[in-house]
């Protein structure tokens, strides 16, 4: 009943944010794959006068990854910033806090309604997506399944930089010191698990950043003065 | 409520004081009637914005002066007239205003028996029982 | 003294090297109306803000209904009604959706029909969102929460800063309301003498982050005096007044202002002293105050001279 109450809050806060990251990435995402689906037509019109055909290297539907990327990226930011930075801002904390419920709840209801909005407006377009590039005959070359999984890795590292973000905007210290940190480890993450690395690396390092990262948010929330 | 009690915080005398000489002043004016049920603490405390501690210890006041009676379950009356009796601050605050006044009557040029014109003409006004003199 | 539903031991403060709070020592009894009074920056938001867990302390402890403040629990926190200064809500909600957030948490204890008349009564429509009141309207919806949901405990602190005087008066009137329960208990913070005057039982002053005062409404008042003598002869050198916080004089008038001295301590006083005659002089609440929370020593900005 409370964690609802505060669930349906947080969600109707970052609401237009996920809108809009579902209207970004599926609208362009969309043109993307029409994009690929055009060329493949022409590419099959090429195999038939027996033209050099040059293959895809990789899978047609992993163009999509930059544009996936960049909007989970863009979504943890945002929803971070207003969960965690602009309650300080507007003094609502304490009107929040003050509720009877623990503090960690109102930790949980944030981190389920930002793994919510992830998983709505990137992971479920990205699934079908992935699924209408699967079917049978859509595209010469493969889908592979690792892509798909590849598609929710970045969907994961943008909550990755939503939990650096939160770190960073609970820590008291200056932006100059070490309020910074959250940021820069979320970053580094990000950066390490995309680079080119044999393949449990970028999901060990994924893990390993959930852990010590939301562990930081915890901590933060539970020594915070409001 | 038969009369309207005026607070003001901020001056001088404390509010209690304000309310139980607002309550005398209507009782020796015959605004409020011997017998007159009082309203309950808790509505003047809500009328007049005031904790109800403060209109509790006016009516202790108002009582140990005689002036009402408090009824176990039934409420505050006005005393009868025969029963109250005035009490020494009392005395000395009416003899205190009393000194103001003729204070301010020598000023303004009013001599011995043009104060005691005065004081009788205001004594007419009052309505409440007073030594000889009954009106209707 | 009654349950203490309110309790700080030596509870300390520092922002920094800026000593908010200095080992403030309060018990609130329960079914008072607690004042705290205090001028801006004295430390009573501090104070309310420690008390309610939303800052640590740098030592000592509060605790409260039995519960230390570091630690509140969901039902502690439930019986609790806060309401702070700026009244911060969530200015996207309509009225409506925030009167269900609110009730969600509150299920036994909401008061529905307190809710419906205090918002009738504001004249305030459930589909005006937040952001379009104004700040007197925004405490308004403020009050009206912390209210309905029947709390043992209202804890306000400058609920009524810089706005209008029927504003003013409708916490007052919430306060009243309230207390008239049975073991209800309302701590409030005001620089506001009047408000206070008129509803407190009790007044706590803090100044710069200590505690000068904690007693009665009626010791507040009646403790702190103003003694007037029209001199005949210079004062002796080392003529002083027990309990004088302020003395001042002019050509042939001395004022004392003094805390807790007697009757009988200043016939005494006087007995020897080459002055007429001396009078005590009511004071207001608030001259009450400023002369209290003004250190001695403070020269006044015009015209009196300030003795030493």
């Amino acid at each position: 009943m409370k964690f609802l109450a505060l669930v349906k809050k947080e969600f109707r806060e970052c609401l237009p944010w996920m809108c809009l990251a579902f209207i970004i990435f599926t609208g362009f995402g969309a043109l993307l794959l029409r994009g690929k689906v055009l060329y493949e037509e022409g590419r099959r019109k090429e195999i038939w006068r027996e033209e050099q055909v040059v293959p895809w290297c990789t899978s047609p539907i992993s163009d999509i990854g930059p544009l996936l990327l960049l909007t989970a990226l863009g979504l943890g930011l945002v929803m971070a910033i207003r969960q965690f930075y602009v309650p300080a801002f507007d003094k609502t904390w304490a009107f929040t806090l003050h509720r009877p419920i623990r503090l960690i709840t109102a930790v949980h209801a944030k981190l389920f309604v930002a793994i919510l909005g992830l998983t709505l407006s990137v992971g479920l377009p990205w699934t079908g997506m992935f699924l209408y590039a699967a079917i049978p005959g859509r595209f010469m070359d493969p889908v592979l399944p690792k892509v798909f999984w590849e598609g929710w890795l970045m969907v994961g590292l943008g909550f990755i930089l939503y939990l650096g973000t939160a770190v960073s905007s609970l820590c008291q210290a200056r932006w100059y010191t070490t309020k910074v940190c959250g940021l820069a480890f979320a970053a580094g993450i990000i950066f390490l698990a995309m680079a080119e690395s044999p393949f449990p690396a970028p999901l060990v390092l994924t893990a390993i950043g959930l852990v010590v990262l939301g562990i930081q948010v915890y901590a933060l929330m539970q020594s915070k003065e409001f | 409520m038969p009369i309207s009690i005026e607070i003001s915080p901020g001056s001088d005398t404390p509010i209690y004081t304000q309310i139980v000489d607002q309550v005398s002043q209507a009782i020796a004016k015959g605004s409020l009637r011997a017998g007159e049920k009082l309203p309950p603490v808790r509505k003047l405390a809500e009328e007049l914005v005031v904790n109800p501690n403060t209109v509790a210890k006016a009516i202790q006041q108002l009582e140990q002066r005689g002036l009402v009676n408090t009824r176990i379950g039934s409420g505050t009356f006005v005393a009868e007239p025969g029963l109250r009796q005035a009490d020494q601050n009392a005395m000395k605050t009416v003899s205190d205003r009393i000194d103001y006044l003729i204070g301010q009557c020598i000023h303004m040029g009013l001599d011995g028996p043009a104060i005691r014109r005065l004081l009788e003409d205001r004594l007419n006004k009052f309505k409440g029982p007073k030594e000889g003199d009954r009106h209707g | 003294m009654g349950e203490i539903v309110l309790q700080t031991r030596d509870l300390t403060k520092y922002y920094g090297r800026h000593l908010a709070l200095d080992h403030l020592n309060l018990k609130i009894p329960k079914g008072t109306v607690y004042g705290l009074l205090g001028r801006n920056g004295s430390g009573k938001t501090t104070a309310i803000k420690l008390l309610l867990g939303f800052l640590r302390p740098t030592c000592g402890s509060s605790e409260v209904l039995g519960c230390d403040s570091s630690d509140l629990t969901p039902e502690i926190r439930g019986r609790v009604g806060y309401v702070c200064e700026g009244h911060p809500l969530y200015k996207w909600m309509p009225i409506g959706t925030l009167e269900n957030f609110q009730k969600a948490f509150y299920p036994d204890r909401w008061d529905k029909h307190l809710f419906d008349e205090m918002l009738d009564y504001f004249t305030l429509s459930r589909k005006q969102r937040i952001r379009s009141l104004s700040n007197g309207q925004r405490a308004q919806v403020s009050l009206a929460l912390a209210m309905a949901t029947s709390p043992d405990l209202l804890v306000m602190d400058d609920p009524t800063l810089g706005l209008d005087v029927v504003i003013r008066r409708q916490f007052l009137q919430g306060m009243i309301h309230l207390i008239q329960q049975k073991g209800k208990t309302v701590l409030f913070s005001s620089h506001i003498l009047s408000d206070v005057e008129r509803v407190a039982d009790r007044v706590a002053v803090i100044d710069k982050g200590v505690l000068r005062a904690d007693c009665t409404l009626e010791q507040f008042r009646t403790s702190i005096r103003k003694v007037r003598a029209e001199r005949t002869g210079s004062l002796p050198a080392g003529f002083d007044l027990p309990g004088t916080l302020h003395c001042r004089q002019d050509d042939s008038v001395t004022e004392w202002i003094v805390v807790g001295t007697t009757d009988e301590q200043l016939e005494q006083a006087f007995s020897q002293a080459p002055v007429k005659g001396f009078s005590c002089v009511a004071m207001n609440m608030e001259d009450q105050f400023i002369e209290f929370t003004t250190p001695s020593g403070n020269r006044r900005l015009f015209e009196w001279e300030e003795r030493p």
